[in-house]
């Protein structure tokens, strides 16, 4: 078993460097800096902007609301903002054919 | 070191039992986009070694695969944060670095977390062709291999997480509960395992099914929310890139156009009421984008092998096409022989029984089963045998 989990920690690592070679001689990629400024700034966006607005709300809620209220609320954001996350590039920029 | 004050979460639902279903939910949407993602790259770039050897049947095959792609990666997405949401206390565990097996967990899942993230959101703005990240880099290739970096740390986490998983999976036993009872105080709390789990499912579907109506055409009119509204274009047929766009001018398709067939025993050389007067085939095909929008249609014209015999071509030729258009990569493109001898492969002249739009390629574009759709070349001039 824990020879299994070994391997498979050592086949990803290989299959993720793969990536990371192919990233870096692909010549049509010429500023990898770029790509990884990218890489990490989606991660500050949601660990420092998303993630704390979202905690923010649920510590509001709480201290605000009844079990049954925070049950309703909580599956009414979830599903409103995954919707308009994946909305947002049309809402902001349009659908494609329409613009 | 002493443990400065980090936020601490009251929430029971932070723990193994979601993490491990919504992991392997979101796990499984990463897998299908990514190997749907790797037949899309290998159709629209096919290594030497694989060329010959890509199926031309069944003909809606790229059109379900990149509908797949598209698809999941867009379920993915609240999947994504709804995962992230469960293990974001991690983010604080004191001390932050134990060892250096947990520094190589935490860089893996830093890793796993950044390509994840980035993968979802250049797919989704790639799909809306708004490319905010103009010339930093280009997408093909950077969603590509970041692709195989992002899924590389995701084995890697399930190598590591793997008694996790498992204790994560287990039917109720004594080991579970601990997680029945968290479930419990969540309810009292006010969402229970299976309501933050329905909801995310919910979420996941919402998503889905206000977006797949670009490759699913039947459920369009509800899929108010898909970057492509498949219910627009000439011919009823969209258009990803107009004549305009690909610098295509009116004096290039006038009544002079010819098209060039060289390199066979013959050259050939005609005009397009010379190609009308040819014998005519008619096929259903459906155009079916990188994007992962689709849409069937029907469409007529010369059948490229004809042409080809026509010209005393071989068969085992492969032929360059090349098309009118100055600016784009797919100006050029490579037709292996496999999709030259295909019947239902046409130079079209005629979709959904008019002739070509010039934003459809007039005076004549190519058409083939099982192809992305940058390759189905339009504004056709020559069909040159590679030798």
């Amino acid at each position: 078993m824990k020879a299994l989990r070994y391997t498979t920690i050592l086949a990803g690592t290989g299959v993720a460097l793969y990536g990371v070679v192919g990233l870096l001689t692909a010549p049509e990629v010429r500023r990898p800096a770029d790509v990884t400024a990218w890489l990490l700034g989606g991660v500050v966006l949601h660990d420092a902007v998303l993630a704390p607005v979202v905690f923010a709300l649920c510590w509001l809620a709480a201290r605000t609301t009844s079990p049954r209220v925070r049950r309703a609320l909580a599956a009414a954001l979830l599903v409103a903002g995954a919707t308009t996350l994946v909305a947002a590039p049309i809402l902001l920029h349009g659908r494609v054919a329409i613009r | 070191m002493r443990k400065p004050p980090l936020p601490s979460f009251r929430s029971r639902l932070h723990d193994e039992r979601t993490a491990t279903l919504i992991g392997t939910a979101l796990g499984v949407a990463f897998a299908t986009a990514f190997l749907t993602g790797l037949v899309s790259h290998v159709l629209q770039h096919p290594p030497s070694w694989l060329a010959h050897h890509l199926p031309t049947r069944p003909s809606w095959g790229y059109r379900l695969t990149q509908g797949l792609h598209v698809s999941s990666g867009i379920a993915a997405i609240p999947l994504l944060l709804a995962k992230l949401w469960t293990v974001y206390p991690k983010l604080f565990e004191w001390p932050p670095l134990k060892s250096v097996a947990h520094a190589l967990e935490r860089l893996s899942i830093l890793v796993l977390f950044a390509g994840a993230v980035f993968e979802l959101v250049t797919g989704l703005l790639n799909a809306a062709q708004w490319y905010v990240w103009g010339d930093q880099f280009p997408f093909v290739q950077t969603h590509y291999w970041v692709a195989w970096i992002t899924v590389g740390a995701l084995v890697v986490h399930v190598g590591v997480k793997a008694p996790a998983i498992a204790r994560g999976f287990r039917g109720p036993g004594t080991e579970l509960v601990e997680a029945y009872q968290a479930d419990v105080e969540a309810r009292r709390q006010g969402v229970s395992r299976r309501a933050f789990i329905t909801t995310t499912a919910a979420a996941a579907g919402t998503v889905t099914v206000a977006t797949v109506g670009q490759s699913v055409t039947s459920v369009a009119p509800v899929s108010v929310l898909s970057p492509r509204d498949v219910g627009f274009g000439e011919l009823d047929v969209p258009v990803n890139r107009t004549a305009v766009q690909a610098g295509i001018t009116p004096a290039v398709t006038a009544a002079d156009w010819r098209l060039e067939v060289s390199g066979g025993a013959r050259e050939l050389s005609l005009s397009r009421e010379e190609l009308t007067a040819l014998p005519q085939t008619s096929v259903k095909l459906p155009i079916a984008c990188v994007e992962g929008w689709s849409v069937d249609a029907q469409w007529q014209g010369v059948r490229i092998s004809e042409l080809m015999d026509m010209a005393g071509v071989p068969h085992h030729a492969d032929v360059r096409v090349e098309s009118m258009e100055t600016y784009g990569a797919y100006a050029v493109t490579i037709l292996e022989r496999e999709y030259v001898r295909d019947p239902s492969a046409l130079l079209a002249l005629r979709l959904n029984g008019e002739v070509l739009t010039l934003d459809h390629g007039y005076p004549a574009r190519i058409i083939v089963p099982n192809r992305p759709g940058v390759l189905q070349t339009k504004w056709v001039r020559r069909l040159a045998v590679i030798a």
